[in-house]
């Protein structure tokens, strides 16, 4: 199966001036469609409505014998790029915008760069991998949802912002950088690992799920009471998924010595279902 | 046909359609890995009164299992998927659950039909048990005093062949013993069979019926050395004092006539005049390994 490579015309290289609905740029959407159906594909543009044609140049990618492909030509302006995907793969040589893989069902998004906030906010499924950083709200909420990403998994080989995995119900977000405070914030159930630095105030009235930290604990909120050192089975299981998807470092079974034991367990949130775990390697500061 | 000096009957074993499940059993190292997996597949030898035929199909090294732990493939067959899955379920809550470091997995992802496995030994957990999703695989944590025990929610079950045989005449008690040794050693090197049966050799081959209402089967007769002068018909050769039969269960036929064919040539050799089969007139099972097609 090939697919579509779409670059930007030369007037708008680096992306037009304007904010743009990535929401239509799906391969599921677009990837078996013929060049003329291409290029005449409605796409928002600011406040205007224009065909694919007037923004990007588009070649036609090699058959590679795998699942249905789009490469894109990335930029900061995208704003719900690739929303919605239900299956093929999503290539961004560049900058994913705001709202990055909103809604994903199924698939892949592979970001070169960084996005902004709200990355893989409602997601149901698939994967996004991002190469650089992600913003705030990582896997939270779409506006208006009581519940965040509900499914799927989130590769960030960066740092995240603040409040990674708010009010996530399922699914998995690794971040081999580090992550700004509040991770896993009404966090009700999923993982949420955050490899370097330190956690700060992690899982805030979080109900159920797992938030990981490879650094220290800065500090504990007032729901949470210590469990003491434990060795988790299912940690050695999510660092051979890890492995598996090629994530993080390159020497086998690096995931499983990250994540062997021991890990300082904290049970909360007590002010809400208290329910979850705060698993940390260093001493809570 | 003339084997090493063998005789291999020109015979068939007959076997039964059945359903089979395979657990990852893992722990902390070999030892403990061995410990659970042997207690899950004690007492499973036969259908005949036990919940399910069960065995070790092989060692998986650390990069073969789902948490990177020394491990045992452990194959349970049953004649239903309500009594495998019933079975199993008893299995692994009593000998797993039980069994120190131990965790349990699927290893049938690929299969049609699947079973609760977890999903119906969670409740142990009284309320504190915990699930995590993890590469669409659901795995269930039940907190226990050595920490947690980790078990996948579900199982595969697939369709499976049981009842594989050959029955191994020897000169002597001694002769037959080793032979039948040297033929359950080989079936334990081959992938995707069990050899159900104590250390994979039975002296109590049987079949199907008995004088006795009550009994579904009873002693093979036609085998028995001290019945020779008793019986219409023997299927002992003349130089056969002893014999004993090695039992096959497998995945598929190609796993099954695979291993019978290795029992027989590890078996043949001096002091071994026949090898010969069970089977029930080809009236019972669906599936017929002919002794001279396997060997081909």
């Amino acid at each position: 199966m090939s697919g579509w490579k779409l670059t930007w015309k030369r007037i708008h290289a680096g992306g037009p001036p304007a904010w743009i609905d990535g929401s239509v740029l799906c391969p599921d959407l677009l990837a078996e469609l013929p060049h003329d159906r291409l290029m005449d594909t409605r796409l928002r543009v600011g406040q205007r409505e224009l065909r694919l044609d007037d923004v990007f140049e588009a070649a036609p990618l090699a058959e590679d014998g795998g699942p249905m492909r789009m490469a894109i030509e990335g930029s900061h302006r995208f704003v719900r790029l690739g929303a919605g995907t239900r299956a093929g793969v999503l290539e961004v040589d560049g900058d994913g915008g705001d709202l990055l893989g909103a809604g994903l069902e199924g698939g892949e998004v592979r970001v070169k760069g960084s996005v902004g906030v709200l990355a893989g906010a409602g997601m149901k499924g698939g994967m996004l991998r991002i190469e650089g950083d992600a913003g705030d709200r990582l896997g939270g909420p779409l506006h208006g949802e009581a519940a965040g990403m509900g499914g799927g998994e989130i590769l960030v080989a960066g740092n995240a912002g603040a409040e990674a995995g708010a009010r996530m119900r399922r699914g998995l977000i690794a971040i081999a950088g580090s992550a700004g405070e509040l991770p896993g914030h009404h966090l009700i159930a999923g993982t949420v690992l955050v490899v370097q630095g330190d956690l700060a105030f992690p899982g805030i009235e979080m109900r159920r799920g797992t938030v990981i930290g490879l650094g220290s604990l800065r500090p504990p909120g007032v729901g949470f009471r210590r469990d003491g050192p434990v060795e988790p089975t299912w940690l050695r299981i999510l660092g051979r998924r890890l492995e598996d998807l090629g994530f993080g470092p390159a020497a086998r079974s690096a995931w499983l010595s990250w994540l062997s034991p021991p890990l300082e367990s904290w049970s909360g949130d007590r002010l809400s279902l208290g329910h979850g775990e705060v698993l940390v390697r260093g001493a809570a500061l | 046909m003339i084997l090493n000096g063998t005789t291999i009957a020109d015979t068939y074993a007959e076997a039964f359609r059945v359903r089979c499940a395979r657990i990852v059993i893992t722990a902390c190292d070999e030892r403990w890995a061995e410990t659970a997996a042997r207690v899950f597949t004690g007492y499973g030898t036969s259908f005949i009164g036990c919940d399910a035929e069960a065995g070790i199909e092989r060692s998986l090294g650390a990069h073969e299992t789902p948490d990177g732990r020394p491990g045992k493939a452990a194959l349970l067959f049953g004649f239903t998927t309500g009594s495998l899955q019933k079975a199993l379920v008893n299995r692994t809550g009593q000998c797993l659950l039980t069994s120190p470091t131990a965790a349990a997995f699927d290893g049938l992802a690929g299969a049609g039909e699947r079973v609760p496995l977890g999903k119906e030994i969670r409740f142990f957990g009284d309320g504190f048990q915990k699930s995590k999703v993890i590469g669409g695989r659901r795995f269930w944590r039940i907190p226990v005093m050595d920490g947690e025990f980790v078990v996948e929610d579900t199982a595969g079950v697939a369709k499976a062949i049981a009842g594989g045989n050959v029955i191994i005449q020897g000169t002597s008690p001694a002769s037959a013993l080793e032979a039948a040794r040297r033929a359950a050693e080989a079936v334990a090197g081959h992938g995707g069979v069990i050899a159900p049966v104590p250390g994979g050799v039975v002296r109590s081959g049987s079949k199907v019926g008995s004088r006795y209402r009550a009994l579904k089967a009873s002693t093979n007769d036609a085998f028995c050395p001290t019945l020779r002068g008793r019986v219409a018909r023997t299927d002992l050769v003349a130089a056969a004092t002893c014999a004993y039969e090695v039992v096959i269960d497998g995945v598929d036929e190609a796993a099954v006539a695979g291993a019978m064919r290795a029992a027989i040539l590890a078996a043949a050799g001096p002091d071994i005049p026949c090898i010969s089969a069970g089977n029930y007139g080809g009236k019972l099972g669906k599936f017929l390994f002919r002794l001279h097609e396997v060997l081909r």
